[in-house]
């Protein structure tokens, strides 16, 4: 027996009855393309936000103080004095993991120069924030150790703040007025976008000594940032942190570590919500064109009683009638599995295209594995659900098939 | 001998009741013998031709075929046998509207295995047979009655059957076409194929030699001419 022919004969019979086999191979279509089109964009959605996070650094450690409720500020009241410089200082000298390491002094304040002004976020750092945070200087330069030493009142900002505040001035070597200091511009950072809310382009730095000194008054900090050596050496560099902090803060856990590594694996697990959602209404749509070709099959079987009765009467074997429904049913979904394939590839490839026009960094991503998946999946479908009127068919009584009107 | 019913019973469940189509029918039948089974209708002569016809099994008795208990066989076997020994003839033709005369008449050719090549050139021999030399890209219905018929009998024709079965062969067709496709049968008789014919046309019968008579499940005449 060929199956090639049996093929060309579903095929042919497919073509005989052309509005219901195109009905019936659309849940199939629908599903495919589904499955091809969310996983795209799904795809798509991941890599940019992987790609974003690791273009905020890699490697990275942050500390910050913990809210502690009531109960505990009472019971370790007075015994640690919160995150301080002291301690930035401390985990540099003696965690060997340590490649870099910058305090973080955030704080709100009234930002003018000339006749504009508006408030804005400042941050004290130190000059190795350029590269745990990856960011790049367009023009002028980045804070130096020096500017840190000795007090210097420099200032780095943002390309938001450059067009807020100066517009079209050159903001090099201008006096930026911070709270009620005057600090001079000695850089413009290039322009990096925003990530869960925080606009990388809006910001202000000055050195971290400068800050406490003159701003804020005090050596407390809101975090400080450390960049690991290597990414094997994360979890030893956290223990090691987490132990050194406890000691020096009396045995208080008013602080908390969080790595980079949990936001990426916070992003993937959304992603991969997502795509268990999505892949499962994508699966749902396959299945209920799964139905609906089980639905048209049995019609079919029925319909084409005298045709199976005759086969029989020629010679026709049981296997020989399933098999040629169950090719018939494959055919269906095989056929609608490649339309549905051109049309997820279509439908992926032109929201990828939109996106990339509304969303800078967006890519567009077809999985060659949600191709393969999906088509899968289809035959699959067209086979299990073909099953049981192919059976049906291979059953039938020849004598009565044969007379069937 | 090729055919030998022996007591050969069927009987049909229909819900509660139980029908006896056939009731220990015995018979004989001889290579190249040219055989009319008639009787009225639900006499039972469509059980008999289902029986013969391999398409379904006594319900006790035995049915030799060429010394073969057909009873003893299964599904898979019965249908071997069908595609080897029987070639079908339907009062309404029975064929595939969709595939033209050459297909087919192959059809039985495709369920006994045999390569696309040997299937279509011995579908076109058994159609120049019938006299449709010229019409083997035809479809159904682009033929008349008769020329559907005369598929039919080249499709009976193209496996070598040992029986050709015929069910009420000119039952749909003119008087004119039914006395071509008769000639044709009885030609094919002379030729040495043995010829079973089920009919309820008493003229159709008096053209055999021979003219079994069945009437509620059982032979009541056994006529020789």
């Amino acid at each position: 027996m060929n199956i090639i022919e049996i093929f060309v004969d579903a095929i042919r019979n497919l073509g005989a009855n052309k509005l219901r086999s195109g009905l019936t191979m659309l849940g199939v279509i629908i599903g495919v393309s589904a499955v091809i089109s969310m996983s795209s964009i799904v795809e798509g959605g991941k890599q940019m936000t992987v790609e974003m996070i690791e273009k905020m650094g890699t490697n990275l450690l942050s500390v910050r103080p913990k809210r502690m409720d009531k109960e505990d500020l009472l019971k370790f009241s007075g015994r640690s004095k919160g995150l301080r410089y002291g301690d930035a200082e401390l985990i540099k000298a003696s965690v060997p993991y340590v490649e870099q390491l910058t305090p973080v002094i955030n704080f709100q304040t009234q930002l003018r120069y000339g006749d504009k002004d508006r408030s804005g976020m400042v941050e004290g750092v130190l000059e190795s924030y350029r590269e745990i945070r990856n960011y790049d200087v367009g023009r002028g330069r980045f804070l130096s150790e020096e500017d840190a030493k000795k007090f210097k009142k420099v200032a780095v900002v943002g390309t938001e703040v450059v067009s807020d505040l100066f517009g079209k001035v050159d903001p090099l070597g201008k006096d930026l007025q911070i709270g009620n200091q005057r600090f001079v511009v000695i850089g413009v950072l290039q322009e990096k976008g925003s990530l869960h809310g925080i606009n990388y382009d809006d910001t202000i730095l000055v050195p971290a000594t400068t800050a406490m000194k003159l701003l804020t008054g005090n050596d407390t900090l809101n975090s400080f940032i450390v960049k690991v050596d290597q990414r094997h050496n994360m979890q030893k560099a956290d223990r090691m942190i987490h132990e050194l902090m406890m000691k020096r803060h009396d045995g208080v856990e008013d602080f908390a570590i969080r790595s980079q590594d949990e936001l990426l694996r916070n992003t993937e697990l959304i992603i991969f919500t997502f795509r268990v959602i999505l892949g499962g209404t994508a699966a749902l749509s396959l299945l209920v064109g799964g139905i609906g070709i089980m639905n048209i099959m049995l019609v079919t079987v029925t319909e084409r009683t005298a045709e199976i009765g005759l086969r029989k009467a020629l010679g026709a074997s049981r296997r020989a009638i399933l098999f040629q429904f169950l090719i018939e049913s494959t055919a269906i979904s095989l056929l609608g599995g490649l339309i549905g394939i051109l049309f997820g590839v279509a439908l992926g490839t032109g929201f990828g295209w939109l996106a990339q026009r509304a969303i800078t960094g967006w890519t567009a991503v077809i999985l060659p594995s949600a191709v393969i998946l999906g088509f899968f999946f289809a035959m699959t479908v067209g086979m299990t659900f073909g099953l049981y009127p192919a059976y049906k068919a291979a059953q039938l009584d020849p004598a009565e098939a044969l007379r069937y009107q | 001998m090729l055919i030998a019913l022996k007591e050969v019973s069927k009987t049909y469940k229909m819900g509660e009741v139980s029908v006896k189509a056939l009731d220990q029918t015995s018979f004989m039948i001889d290579k190249g013998e040219c055989v009319a089974i008639v009787g009225p209708s639900g006499s039972g002569k469509t059980t008999l031709l289902d029986i013969i016809g391999c398409l379904s099994r006594p319900t006790s008795g035995d049915y030799l075929l060429q010394g073969q208990a057909v009873q003893d066989l299964s599904d898979a076997e019965l249908a071997r046998t069908r595609n080897k020994k029987i070639g079908f003839i339907f009062q309404t033709f029975h064929l595939l509207g969709r595939n033209t005369a050459l297909v087919n008449v192959s059809l039985p050719l495709f369920y006994a295995g045999h390569a696309r090549e040997e299937r279509l050139g011995r579908a076109e021999t058994a159609l120049s047979t019938v006299g449709l030399a010229d019409r083997i890209h035809h479809r159904p219905n682009q033929l008349s009655g008769g020329q559907q018929q005369r598929v039919a009998i080249a499709r009976a024709l193209v496996n070598d059957p040992e029986i050709i079965l015929a069910d009420e062969p000119t039952g749909n067709l003119d008087s004119k076409s039914g006395q071509e496709i008769m000639k044709l049968l009885l030609d094919l008789n002379k030729k040495g194929q043995t010829l079973i014919l089920i009919t309820h046309d008493r003229d159709l019968a008096e053209r055999t030699e021979r003219t079994l008579t069945i009437k509620d499940g059982r032979i009541v005449d056994d006529i020789r001419r």
